[in-house]
């Protein structure tokens, strides 16, 4: 279902920036460009379109990536071996507006929308050796497995500003954007079995996530090389 | 740009507005819940079971479980331990309403284990269970049908058990026959794919059961009478004909109880088999005892016994109708007598104490069952108790003074008859006189030390009942005691010289009073000691010496050996021999030269005659002279001067052998001298050093050489030099006077190192004494508290310090009394005091089993109390210098932390925690 109001909202976005008269083959592009793009919340790609009506506005779509997973394994001393196993994705489709507020500066400031697909950072821990606390060890399986989950609304909202323009002069172009995306409260989900199960780390759950209702945005700041396919309105 | 300046501002706000998410976090324990059933599984090596553990739970009440710490994450540690509560949302179990559950645990490899569970108390319930393996080999048997939604069973259905019954027998059969119902402990019918585990149960096996084996030296405890609810009396298996398990469940693991046809299961029996009740082997028709036990009520039920019928192929063969599933077991038994048989004595014998031994005699094996001491007397009731039900016996009792043995009739162990014993073949008690009778010498005999050889004979046997030798001069009385009575006894003296022998009349052994004339005019004077003694004088041509001569007297015929004496022979010395008796006959006197290795011997004469007779010493050499002035050895030496003292030995160079040993200092420079040597002698001086076990041996030289000689010490050690005194602590403590002891260590203060540890009590005004210690340190006293962090250290003082030295221990805190028996377990945090607000908890559970073996305890909680800095209990389940795994944790089955194979070696078993995380800063 998701993936089908996708293709709904690309095909319409197609529509709005290439029209033509009805019964005329002829299509209309506009000014556009491709762009790659690098930063703190992964790499990308985006399309850009000027609007025709507002040419200090830019439309554009694009979807960014980033990824963690890996099995760390920390030695607290005494043979004492613990595994940590970190597990996020930062994977966001977005769609965003770009002002250019002075005609002769690249300077911009965007805003937009965006979705993840999931919206959470895992994390699990484990003993991999008995754990040595306090002079008296503890075995793998007492200690037990913890499973800590951070998960935000999948809809976010995104606000930046940056330098550099999103349809090249030239053929080539490079910008710098620095934003931060609205991800809303977070929830907390704790699994745990062994050791903690016989604490009443369960019952302060509401507490960490009073703690954490802070935790709503996401800085982003990314480095972009835009390519213009259409420099200008072509017939 | 005021717009790009809003927009930093207020990313900059949202981002300083995080907090620590752990802000404000108190993490503290769950109080636990009380632990209504723990199952330890074990495989059927004794080991733990695979890790990969699932553990089920299934039942009417199954939901009413939670994990000891109230969860629904119910898991087998890796040690197989699963602790289960009963949740406080619904009523408590009572016998009236027990709360019923299945629990499962499944692992690949395994049976799965299914435990029915029927709780009708709070109580904690503790079970061990044996995962059986499959496969092939297995002896369980896993086997599979159907049953309609109303538990109908849908066919014939016929399950074999893979291992004989018994061994050298068949296998066991359980039939169910199609259409019969099957239903649980709640009556609810069980239907769908229906699971059944069957098998031959070896009851001496406590590992090859898929459930439960209660039977413990071949006991079934307390069964519950047929058709009632009472309990009966233990039974012991005499003879087990067969045991079995059968369970069978469906998929929901709801477990079949009963059935509404009898469940058939046959098997064969040897036709050997004893029927200890008819007293002859078994036939077809005979009824075996059957019993069975519920694993989820934990209780035995007599049933309707089985029978023994002809098998189709003509063996005989046990069959047994079952209404239930359980374990069961068909066999005869016995049980202890309430009342057992008695036997009154009849006695013609005097009133007496002696005991006499009683046997009781199984008639069946001529074992005796009980062995004991009784007096007979008559009219005295002898009660046999502690016998059983299938014994037939006969009380024995053997005379103790003769060989008579009286057996009583045949009588039943449970018999409360009383049965007439005749002990009037046994014999009169024999008792020991007070005193025996005197027998007065009449000798014509001169007096005389002779002692003649004297024997008391009884007069009617004449068997010796006393022998020993005294003189017998004249009007002497000789008087007897020690004699048993009842006897008439004679007195014997024999004559050596003329052989002569006079007996006495004979006269009752006890006649104190008696006093019978022994006249022995008839024995010949005996022997005299010599008037006088032979003397020799010696006759020498050598140089008077200090030398010493071997000098024998030997018999002139025999050349026996009659003494061995020391002197020295210098010419004109006079050797005056003694201690001869007139009858010693002639003698000679042998004398030996050390050094030529020549003898003379004297002629022979008679060992009474006073003649001087000379002693010419031919052949002798002239033995060489004591030196006039010592050897000398300068010690080479270079270790520190010291008081020490080295083991010398003075070698004799030529024989190795040792001449003189002694012990004297070795400092450099110091000259040892050794006396007593003679010119002949060629010695070395041999100096050892037993710290490093170095030897230090001189040249060969002469043992008058004049000259000082000198012997390398170089390759010793410095000596380490004991103080001559112990170094005194005086303790100074406000405990109260105990004989609770502390850990003490003596510290070097140098190097810290720990020279000495020991125990000792800490009463005021006690003296530590440390002997033992190196001179030239500085060593401190350290004390730990048992009750407390608190250590006590001493000021650093000399090792050989004089006087008593102050140990301050006022820091120290009163400890509770142990008594004997008790062991106190105790956590130690290293602290002053406790942040009582930081403590997670204020109880512990804890468990605990011998080293080596299988079976957890559970300990008693262990409790914070307020004030103090540990946790500790007091038991009595462990006990002084057994070694033991040790667990402790939050909640039961969450023991966190462990120990292992810690041997117990006092009453006050202290673990340090060495975190400071909960101490008051």
């Amino acid at each position: 279902m998701k993936k089908a109001v996708w293709l709904i909202y690309f095909v319409a976005l197609g529509r709005a920036f290439a029209t033509g008269n009805p019964g005329d083959s002829a299509v209309r592009w506009w000014p556009s460009a491709v762009g790659i793009q690098a930063g703190t919340t992964g790499v990308g790609v985006q399309w850009a379109w000027k609007l025709r009506s507002q040419p200090r506005l830019v439309l554009r779509v694009g979807a960014t990536y980033l990824a963690y997973k890996k099995k760390i394994q920390i030695d607290l001393g005494d043979s004492s071996l613990i595994e940590f196993r970190p597990d996020f994705v930062i994977g966001v489709v977005h769609s965003s507006v770009k002002w250019h507020p002075f005609p002769r500066s690249a300077f911009f400031l965007t805003g937009g929308l965006g979705y993840t697909w999931r919206p959470d950072i895992q994390l699990e821990l484990s003993a991999l050796s008995p754990i040595e606390l306090g002079g008296i060890q503890m075995k793998p399986d007492e200690f037990g497995t913890i499973g800590l989950g951070i998960k935000w609304s999948p809809v976010v909202g995104y606000a930046g500003f940056g330098f550099g323009r999103s349809i090249p002069k030239r053929r080539w172009g490079v910008g710098v954007e620095l934003g931060c995306y609205y991800l809303g409260a977070p929830k907390i989900n704790m699994e745990f079995d062994g050791f903690l199960e016989t604490t009443t780390l369960e019952e302060q759950i509401p507490l960490i996530e009073r703690n954490m209702r802070g935790y709503r945005f996401l800085p982003n700041l990314q480095l972009v090389i835009t390519y213009a396919l259409v420099k200008k309105s072509l017939r | 740009m005021k717009r790009i300046l809003l927009f930093i501002g207020l990313l900059l706000g949202v981002v300083s507005a995080c907090k620590n998410p752990l802000d404000g976090l108190e993490l503290r324990f769950k109080k636990p819940y009380p632990v209504a059933l723990d199952v330890q599984y074990y495989t059927v090596e004794g080991k733990a079971p695979p890790e990969n553990m699932e553990v089920i739970l299934a039942g009417p009440d199954a939901n009413r479980l939670i994990t000891t710490v109230n969860t629904k994450k119910f898991r087998i540690s890796s040690d197989g331990a699963l602790f289960l509560s009963i949740d406080s949302l619904g009523p408590r179990p009572t016998a009236q309403n027990p709360l019923r559950f299945t629990v499962v645990a499944k692992v690949p490899g395994f049976v799965d284990a299914v435990l029915p569970v029927e709780m009708g108390n709070e109580n904690q319930r503790s079970v061990a269970l044996i995962l059986q393996p499959t496969g092939t080999t297995s002896a369980v048997k896993v086997a599979q049908s159907t049953a309609s939604r109303s538990g109908s069973v849908d066919r014939d259905w016929s399950v074999e058990t893979p291992t004989p019954i018994i061994a050298n027998q068949s296998v066991a059969q359980a039939s169910i026959a199609k259409g019969t119902q099957l239903k649980d402990v709640a009556a609810k019918e069980v239907g769908g794919t229906l699971t059944a585990r069957f098998q031959a149960v070896d009851i001496n096996k406590s590992n090859n059961t898929f459930l439960i084996n209660p039977i413990v030296n071949q006991t079934i405890t307390k069964p519950i009478l047929r058709g009632g609810t009472a309990e009966g009396t233990n039974q012991q298996l005499t003879q087990v004909v067969g045991a079995f398990l059968l369970q069978i469940h469906n998929e929901q693991y709801q477990l079949v109880k009963t059935a509404s046809q009898p469940i058939r299961v046959r098997f064969s029996v040897s036709p050997q088999l004893y029927h200890p009740l008819e007293r002859r082997v078994i036939q077809a028709g005979d009824e075996i005892p059957l019993f069975s036990y519920d694993a989820a009520t934990e209780k035995w039920q007599t049933e309707t016994p089985g029978k023994v019928q002809k098998a189709s192929n003509g063996d005989l063969e046990y069959v047994a109708e079952l209404s239930h599933l359980s374990l069961w077991v068909a066999g005869f038994t016995k049980q202890k007598c309430d009342t057992g048989p008695s036997f009154k004595i009849k006695s013609s014998l005097p009133t007496t104490n002696l005991q006499y031994q009683c046997e009781v005699v199984n008639e069946a094996t001529g074992a005796r069952l009980q062995v004991f001491k009784s007096t007979v007397n008559n009219g005295e009731i002898i009660k046999i108790n502690g016998l059983e039900s299938d014994q037939f016996v006969r009380l024995r009792i053997t005379d103790a003074l003769g060989t008579a043995v009286v057996n009583s009739q045949l009588v039943n162990g449970c018999s409360g008859e009383v049965q007439e014993m005749d002990l009037s073949s046994f014999k009169k008690q024999i008792q020991k006189c007070p005193n025996g009778p005197g027998f007065k010498i009449k000798s014509p005999l001169p007096n005389s030390d002779y002692r003649y050889s004297f024997v008391v004979i009884n007069a009617e046997t004449n068997a010796q009942l006393q022998s020993f030798q005294t003189t017998a001069n004249n009007n002497e009385v000789v008087r007897l005691s020690g004699l048993d009575s009842d006897q008439k006894v004679r007195l014997r003296i024999t004559d050596i010289v003329s052989s002569a022998v006079v007996t006495s009349e004979p006269v009752d052994a006890c006649a104190s009073n008696a006093e019978l004339v022994v006249d022995i005019s008839s024995f010949k004077v005996p022997p005299q000691r010599c008037a006088n003694s032979p003397v020799f004088r010696i006759s020498s041509s050598l140089p008077n010496s200090d030398r010493s001569y071997t000098f024998e007297v030997i018999k002139a015929d025999t050349k026996a050996r009659l003494q061995v004496f020391q002197s020295s022979a210098n010419n004109g010395d006079v050797i005056r021999l003694g201690g001869f008796y007139e009858n010693t006959g002639m003698i000679q006197l042998r004398v030996f030269d050390f050094l030529s290795s020549a003898q003379v011997v004297s002629n022979p004469l008679d060992a009474c005659t006073n003649v001087t007779t000379p002693l010419v010493l031919e052949n002798f050499k002239v033995p060489p002279p004591k030196c006039t002035s010592p050897l000398g050895f300068r010690v080479k030496s270079n270790l520190p001067n010291s008081g020490a003292t080295y083991q010398c030995q003075v070698i004799n160079a030529a024989t190795n052998g040792v001449m003189q040993t002694f012990a004297t200092t070795v400092n450099n420079g110091e000259i040892i001298r050794i006396n007593g040597l003679y010119s002949e002698q060629t010695v070395r001086l041999k100096i050892m050093d037993n710290q490093s076990g170095a030897v230090a041996l001189s040249a060969a030289v002469g043992g008058c050489t004049a000259t000082v000689q000198e012997i390398d010490v170089t390759s010793f050690k410095k000596p380490i030099l004991k103080c001559a005194n112990p170094l005194v602590f005086s303790v100074k403590s406000t405990l109260p006077t105990s004989d609770r002891a502390y850990n003490c260590e003596v510290i070097n203060d140098v190097t810290k190192a720990k020279i000495q540890s020991f125990q000792s009590t800490l009463n005021n005004g006690n003296l530590i004494k440390i002997s033992g210690l190196d001179a030239d340190q500085k060593v401190r006293l350290r004390i730990y508290d048992s009750q407390s962090s608190a250590i006590a250290l001493s000021a650093a003082v000399d090792a050989c310090a004089t006087g008593n030295q102050a140990i301050d221990v006022t820091s120290f805190k009163i400890p509770p009394n142990i008594k004997p028996g008790e062991v106190r377990i105790t956590l130690q945090f290293p602290c002053k005091a406790l942040d009582e607000d930081k403590l997670p908890t204020r109880e512990l559970f804890g468990r605990f089993r011998e080293t080596g073996t299988l079976q957890w305890k559970n300990l008693p909680s262990m409790k914070y109390i307020s004030g103090q800095t540990a946790f500790s209990i007091v038991t009595d389940l462990l006990e002084v210098g057994k070694t033991y795994d040790f667990q402790v944790g939050p909640a039961p089955g969450y023991f966190s932390f462990s120990e292992s194979a810690y041997k117990l070696r006092k009453a006050d078993w202290v673990i340090e925690i060495e975190t400071t995380e909960y101490c008051k800063l």
